[in-house]
């Protein structure tokens, strides 16, 4: 079912052309990534979407009412604590205080901020006011999802959590748009990914042939090969992904120890 | 209404939880103290009133100015989403600033009452009736409504250059308070000074006698609250056309 319907949307800044004539429609459940670099326009884009920002021209039309939760890069804190703050979003949400305890508790345990939900926002890190962030926008379930870069200071587990809740989201119908530069996470999560070409609203496609960074362990006093370089304690491999499946069990039958996998774009 | 209610609840939360409301408290608790000192009795009932008054809308004009500049656009941007309408979520905020202003006046009405009462009536010139009480109450809240309308009108989305924002407000509370003097020193300046709040009628209604009149304060009151609403439409049509 469409949704979101952006018609001839433009948007200039300072007389700089920033977006320039969309038109694109979204249906319900679709995940939407936008990528590219700093300025070309993902977040003024998301802004346009929840009516955030007025398009210089053409317009938004939803199909109905919806119930937009955003999740923005940076926040500034409160005077209150976590836990009042989410009590707040949540009687904004509708729900009743039990409720709004209940869930918060819950999302809490699962992103691992049970014990400082009572701390003052203003005393947190910037990865658990990061949490709490994501915390209220899960408190009710929306029919948009705004995501402006979500994973920004959160540790490896806490984005586990967040990837997974994301997914259950989806599953239950909700559009989730996001602005992101973290090739993992919209992996995880889009299906649709598109970047900017002067203006316009491109699919963006990544290279097929991925590039993988091996952390080896060279316990045996082994020969390196030429590739290998220093890395900390350990040495690196970098290699494309059907060499990877072919030359890892060969190295390990040999004597390596694998410490670590990355994908070499997120490293 | 309930999500008007939870925003206020909200907004009245991370105030009085913040340290924006001490200073305001603690120059308003030397205001009065030298006010009604001992060596300023007796003072006029009407004439406490007017000096009251000015004083409100000064420090709602502060207050509102504080509030306003402390809003962070992205926090505006998570509730507005929430809220989804315009007309609440700006209600709100004009209803949160009516209430502080409420909680101004009654500190700066009940101290006098108290302190006349502790000093066996001998505070005021005449004694004091309820009638002066209600007239005064009626007074305060149209000057505190004016003042944080204009102490807020220069919200961020507003006027972007903060700096700028704070020079403009204090002129014009400056120019309100003193507008009968200038007024009288330059009469053409009235085609400007319209559309400062009509404070100025307060003193020229109240300012040469020494009792109340119902009728009067009423009008007073109906006349600077609906400069306040209208200031608080404006500035919220502004904040809508320009988003964020």
């Amino acid at each position: 079912m469409e949704i979101i319907q952006l018609k001839n949307v433009s948007k200039k800044y300072d007389g700089k052309l920033v977006l320039d004539k969309i038109d694109k429609t979204f249906v319900q459940g679709q995940s939407v990534a936008f990528v590219g670099h700093n300025g070309c326009g993902k977040s003024t884009l998301l802004k346009i979407i929840a009516k955030l920002v007025t398009a210089t021209s053409g317009e938004v039309v939803y199909n109905k009412p919806l119930l937009f939760h955003y999740i923005p890069e940076k926040f500034s804190p409160v005077s209150i604590t976590a836990r009042q703050y989410l009590i707040h979003m949540g009687a904004l949400d509708g729900l009743g205080k039990e409720e709004s305890k209940d869930r918060i508790e819950s999302l809490g345990k699962d992103f691992f901020i049970t014990d400082l939900l009572d701390t003052a926002m203003r005393s947190l890190s910037k990865g658990t006011l990061q949490k709490v962030v994501v915390l209220q926008a899960l408190l009710k379930t929306p029919d948009v999802l705004l995501l402006d870069e979500p994973l920004s200071g959160q540790d490896m587990a806490s984005q586990k959590v967040f990837i997974n809740k994301i997914n259950q989201l989806r599953e239950q119908g909700v559009t989730i748009f996001m602005s992101c530069h973290e090739k993992r996470l919209i992996e995880a999560i889009a299906e649709d990914v598109y970047t900017f070409k002067n203006g316009s609203l491109t699919e963006y496609n990544y290279k097929t042939q991925k590039m993988y960074l091996m952390i080896l362990e060279n316990t045996k006093q082994l020969p390196l090969m030429d590739e290998m370089k220093k890395y900390g304690q350990y040495y690196s491999l970098k290699i494309d992904q059907n060499e990877c499946d072919q030359m890892l069990p060969e190295l390990i039958q040999k004597g390596w120890k694998l410490r670590g996998l990355y994908d070499e774009e997120d490293k | 209404m309930k999500k008007i209610n939870e925003l206020v609840k909200y907004q009245l939360h991370i105030y009085f939880k913040g340290s924006k409301f001490v200073m305001p408290l603690v120059v308003t608790a030397i205001f009065l103290f030298v006010m009604y000192s001992s060596d300023a009795r007796p003072v006029g009932v009407v004439t406490s009133c007017l000096i009251t008054c000015n004083w409100v809308f000064l420090l709602m004009v502060w207050i509102g100015l504080s509030v306003s500049s402390d809003e962070s656009p992205v926090m505006e941007q998570i509730i507005f989403l929430r809220v989804k309408s315009n007309v609440y979520y700006y209600l709100s905020k004009m209803l949160f600033l009516i209430i502080l202003g409420f909680i101004v006046n009654s500190i700066c009405l009940l101290y006098p009452i108290i302190i006349n009462l502790l000093n066996n009536g001998t505070v005021f010139e005449r004694p004091l009736t309820n009638f002066d009480i209600l007239n005064c109450l009626i007074l305060l809240c149209g000057s505190s409504v004016a003042g944080c309308s204009l102490g807020s009108f220069f919200h961020s989305r507003v006027m972007k250059d903060r700096k700028m924002a704070i020079v403009l407000t204090v002129l014009f509370a400056t120019v309100t308070i003193v507008k009968i003097p200038i007024i009288n020193s330059f009469p053409l300046i009235k085609i400007v000074t319209w559309i400062l709040p009509p404070l100025d009628m307060v003193s020229r209604i109240y300012g040469s006698v020494k009792i109340f009149q119902v009728e009067n304060s009423v009008k007073l009151f109906f006349i600077l609250f609906v400069y306040a609403i209208l200031v608080f439409i404006v500035k919220s049509l502004i904040c809508y056309r320009r988003k964020f």
